[in-house]
């Protein structure tokens, strides 16, 4: 009873989570964290829960390096009957202010900030204000957000409201031998990507540069792995993260 | 609902709708469906709201005959910290 309790604490709050060890553990299949397979990612790291995520997030891009969700049926309607929002993108006061990304940073770059874990999941408004942190973006190609990741972000509430459970990892890929940087701080991800694991159906994940070329692929866990140096979701077996999906793409 | 051009971070939605504040810019994308009921009437309403201050606010006089050099942030190239 107390250790169900204090799973539902570490769950629910923010503030206390952040000031006890950090786990954020409901948010990944089998309360596996995801795992960093390029070691150079974990520099200046911490890890962030939030009420409806939990986010990784760098102090070298001043991003979130990926940011997970565990969605259902009734967060889903809950989320979809949210019908008009208000909110304000702000800096993630808990993180220090030389290693977060600042509303400055972003202004007048021609990208976009790019939510990770999207407002049209949030099913209630601390919920959905946690998501405008700014440790839940990224700078995005701001056709590329506008369009077809935010119908992929669409799809995947519809995937969760028919198949009734969805564990979602997104986030931001930095490859190439240069990348661009937003006011000498923010670092701009060549792609993003988004990893989801189905319960008993399997897993699979998208992944598409972040530019007007938005080139599109679909790709098995392994593959999005060996590509981001992140591996999603650890405790899926060999098999399962070597499937590729039949899943569509959205340019 | 967002005020039109007082501020770099305000955001709204309004359905599928995203709106987004800026002092250069403000932002419409996304798509809304109106049912025919008491929430596609809010819905309407909101979307009303929004292009009257839009409306209300460049008439204003503060709108130029059109704006020159929007991108203010550097944006320069580093080598990949992670390669």
């Amino acid at each position: 009873m107390l250790t169900a309790l204090l799973t539902a604490t570490s769950a629910c709050s923010v503030e206390t989570a952040a000031l006890v060890s950090p786990t954020c553990a409901d948010f990944y299949p089998a309360h596996t964290t995801p795992a960093l397979i390029n070691p150079k990612l974990a520099t200046s790291t911490q890890t962030l829960c939030f009420r409806a995520f939990a986010i990784l997030h760098s102090g070298v891009t001043r991003t979130p390096l990926y940011v997970a969700e565990h969605l259902n049926r009734a967060s889903v309607e809950a989320a979809r009957a949210l019908t008009t929002r208000d909110n304000r993108f702000h800096a993630e006061p808990r993180l220090v202010p030389a290693e977060r990304g600042e509303l400055a940073d972003y202004r007048g770059s021609g990208f976009d900030r790019g939510h990770m874990a999207p407002s049209g999941d949030m099913g209630s408004p601390a919920d959905d204000y946690e998501s405008f942190s700014l440790a839940n973006i990224v700078p995005q190609d701001g056709p590329l957000n506008r369009n077809g990741w935010a119908d992929l972000e669409g799809y995947v509430r519809d995937l969760t409201g028919k198949l009734g459970e969805t564990y979602v990892v997104t986030g931001p890929a930095f490859t190439g031998g240069s990348l661009k940087r937003l006011n000498g701080r923010v670092l701009v991800p060549s792609h993003v990507w988004k990893a989801i694991y189905v319960p008993g159906q399997g897993a699979g994940a998208w992944i598409v540069s972040n530019n007007r070329q938005q080139q599109w692929e679909v790709v098995s866990i392994a593959t999005l792995t060996a590509r981001t140096g992140i591996d999603p979701f650890p405790s899926l077996d060999r098999a399962a993260k070597a499937k590729v999906p039949a899943f569509p793409t959205f340019d | 609902m967002i005020k039109p051009f007082a501020d770099d971070d305000a955001a709204a939605s309004i359905g599928d709708l995203a709106i987004e504040n800026g002092t250069a810019k403000v932002t419409v994308s996304g798509s809304v469906e109106f049912t025919r009921d008491q929430a596609g009437l809010e819905r309407a309403r909101a979307l009303k709201q929004l292009a009257d201050d839009l409306v209300a606010e460049l008439e204003n006089g503060s709108a130029p005959q059109s704006l020159t050099g929007t991108q203010t942030a550097a944006v320069d190239q580093v080598a990949n910290p992670f390669a």
